[in-house]
């Protein structure tokens, strides 16, 4: 009884807090002049267009034009969008389609729409308990989890760019994983990286390093292929053509800006693969490779939360037994079901052939990696990417020009901070590889790395090597079933058909539910 | 505590003890959602030091030229940079008291808790009380603290008084809003 009048009160406050803390926004106002509009790169004006749909232009008689849907033209000469005219009194005095040149404009103004940070905060920390109880209450598969977060600076704001070892959920599993710090813009030669654990879970880190490799050229970019080894690319040849089941996604993939593409498992076998077809024009001959942003979707949580819910009480004996070999399983049977995204190249004989594939684990934070394709490819190029249904989403692609870089630093971190202060047994314990520092829910330390001289000739990576171990919840006991977890190991495809319905139920919202799940201190 | 509305009136005084305050007419702040389309200049009070007198004046932010501001209360005002004490510009509405039904329902949800609640509850109005109090002050510029260069911003011209001006046929949005109400009114 008291569950039924509760649960539904729990649920219309939170409905509530919700709608209301999603109508609490700021603004931040910014003044452009007209020639800083003009020598806009088409990326950064993309950029300031989503944060700012209106663009309004104060012009040097009084007048005020309030754009909507503007662009700036290919010769960079002048504005055009929709919007209304208001003459010095603020009268209206136009609407439609207007083009602006630069000599008559005073001021462009831009105002970027962000969430109330305040209100942001105050839902997370007060409502903290009520948030991961009540969604791990309604679904506990969706729990935020899988290894520790690293953020860094975008140069405006801290960012998730990297999870470490997602994959390695026990000690025996202990492995390095190396992730391009894409977005990150070190400012001087000094570099910070926030290491978080926001999941119930413990991590056990031997080592965070960055890994610093020199640019010959500047505008070029350093790439790691899937095996660990470095290389610069020339300018990036961006698909003609993207598409999938869907029809074109050519949008979502043309810039690394988190606008991912990404399909629905399948309704009745979560296995089941789709293709993602790209042309590519213009490729002069040379030694190419693909270069791929993505990350996976929240089915390789799912399935392994289920898993460890099958398990019930007695997931740390299975773990237990698995870590000392006594249950023989070749990695993440369900997993391996289905499978790395696959690289294909349609060579001359109209033959699709597999050049790489890519199989890092982790729903996160995209990483970004290089597939050499070699030599063959010249002219129109058409490739395609192979996946299962509904498992990965894809914000990059473009074919790059490449070559192999071999003198790459290693760095540790010179200083380790905790709480404001310096660590000192937390950076002996992170750069001495015996020892390895364990960290618990809501921990955050700041590393600091000294850079190389001239860093901005540089690339960085993060090289985290570790293994986590996933905190058994209550809810996922309840689900115990030996018979359920035999099928999984024995015959893992009738497993995905039978898993179909449950996740699908559940796939609309386990994203929104996992990103609201993360734990912080109160 | 005496009674229930006495502790009431405890619990919303400490809400709105640190707030920020301004005295804008009715529905002359935009929605934040609504301000990158405002045609007008945002609303700003000025305390002056004239005299050895301590004046109020607020309006619209016209426009600041070198060492002077100008504002438009019923007509346009100008008001010397160096004789400001203070003054605050206000870029939209905060709707802080929507922070501060949100603490309550916060805390009206601990009753789930359990003992939990003897914790739970006060930690709601504590953090209630700080949101609510920082979002009020989130649309706020406060000079001199922040720099002119921010006010200008939000002046109706940043670019500085246009040529030809005529400061007599200028309108207020206060005229605006009360023409646009008395529209409404007519239609019903």
């Amino acid at each position: 009884m008291y569950k039924i009048v509760v649960f539904p009160v729990l649920l219309f406050i939170s409905v509530l807090l919700s709608a209301g803390c999603s109508q609490m926004h700021d603004v931040k106002r910014q003044s452009h002049s007209p020639d800083s509009v003009f020598a806009m790169k088409m990326q950064e004006e993309y950029l300031l267009k989503q944060n700012s749909p209106y663009l309004k232009a104060h012009m040097k008689n009084g007048n005020l034009y309030v754009l909507n849907d503007w662009k700036i033209d290919d010769m960079r000469q002048s504005v055009s969008g929709n919007g209304k005219l208001y003459n010095i009194y603020r009268d209206s005095i136009g609407a439609g389609n207007f083009t602006l040149r630069g000599d008559s404009v005073a001021i462009f103004e831009s105002n970027s729409i962000k969430n109330s940070g305040t209100v942001t905060a105050f839902t997370i920390y007060t409502g903290i308990s009520a948030a991961v109880t009540f969604y791990c209450l309604i679904n506990p598969k969706a729990c935020f989890g899988s290894c520790p977060t690293f953020y860094t600076n975008d140069g405006d704001s801290l960012r998730l760019q990297a999870e470490g070892f997602s994959s390695s959920i026990a000690p025996s599993m202990e492995a390095t994983d190396i992730d391009a710090l894409y977005h990150s813009k070190p400012l001087c030669d000094e570099y910070s990286v926030e290491m978080r654990n926001e999941a119930l879970e413990t991590h056990v880190i031997r080592s965070v390093k960055l890994t610093a490799v020199e640019k010959t050229k500047k505008g070029n970019r350093i790439y790691c292929s899937t095996d660990n080894r470095f290389w610069e690319s020339g300018s990036a040849i961006l698909p003609d053509r993207a598409g999938g089941a869907e029809g074109s996604c050519l949008d979502k993939l043309r810039l690394a800006d988190g606008h991912e593409r990404f399909s629905s498992a399948d309704s009745n076998f979560l296995g089941e693969k789709e293709f993602l077809e790209l042309d590519f024009r213009n490729i002069q001959p040379g030694n190419y490779g693909i270069v791929i942003g993505c990350r996976q979707t929240l089915l390789s949580t799912y399935l392994f939360y289920q898993t460890i819910s099958y398990m019930g009480k007695d997931a740390a004996h299975y773990i237990a037994e698995i870590e000392r070999n006594r249950i023989k399983v070749q990695g993440n049977v369900l997993l391996n079901m289905l499978g790395r995204l696959e690289v294909q190249v349609l060579d001359p004989s109209g033959k699709w052939v597999n050049t790489g594939s890519i199989d890092e684990y982790g729903p996160l934070a995209a990483d970004f990696h290089l597939i050499p394709i070699g030599t063959d490819i010249s002219g129109s190029t058409r490739i395609r990417l192979k996946m299962t249904k509904g498992y990965w989403r894809v914000d990059y692609a473009a074919v790059v020009p490449i070559t192999e870089v071999k003198n790459v630093s290693r760095i540790a971190p010179f200083e380790v901070i905790k709480d404001g202060k310096p660590d000192e047994a937390a950076k002996e314990l992170l750069t001495d590889s015996v020892k390895a520092l364990v960290t618990l829910p809501g921990d955050t330390y700041r590393l600091n790395f000294r850079l190389p001289s001239h860093i901005k000739n540089y690339e960085l990576f993060l090289e985290s090597r570790g293994y986590y171990l996933e905190w058994i919840r209550d809810e996922w006991i309840k689900e115990e079933s030996p018979q359920k977890l035999a099928e999984i190991f024995l015959n893992p495809e009738a497993a995905l058909r039978r898993m179909a319905p449950e996740f699908k139920a559940v796939e609309p919202y386990m994203e929104r539910s996992f990103w609201r799940s993360k734990y912080a201190k109160p | 505590m005496q009674s229930p509305k006495s502790f009431l009136f405890f619990v919303l005084s400490i809400f709105a003890a640190g707030c920020a305050s301004v005295n804008a007419p009715k529905n002359f702040l935009p929605e934040a959602e609504r301000l990158a389309e405002d045609k007008f200049g945002s609303w700003i009070e000025i305390s002056l030091q004239q005299a050895g007198k301590t004046i109020k004046t607020g309006g619209e932010l016209i426009a600041v030229e070198g060492d002077t501001l100008f504002i438009l209360c019923d007509s346009i005002e100008t008001v010397y940079l160096p004789e400001v004490v203070s003054a605050r510009l206000v870029k939209y509405n905060s709707h802080a008291g929507g922070a501060l039904f949100m603490s309550c329902l916060g805390g009206l949800s601990t009753i789930s808790h359990g003992w939990f609640l003897v914790f739970t509850f006060p930690a709601w109005m504590l953090a209630g009380n700080i949101s609510t109090a920082v979002r009020s002050f989130e649309p706020v510029i406060d000079y001199p603290k922040d720099g002119i260069s921010e006010l200008i911003e939000f002046a109706r011209f940043p670019q500085g008084l246009p040529p030809h001006f005529d400061r007599k046929n200028i309108q207020s949005k206060n005229r605006e809003l009360k023409m646009i109400a008395e529209k409404r009114i007519k239609k019903r």
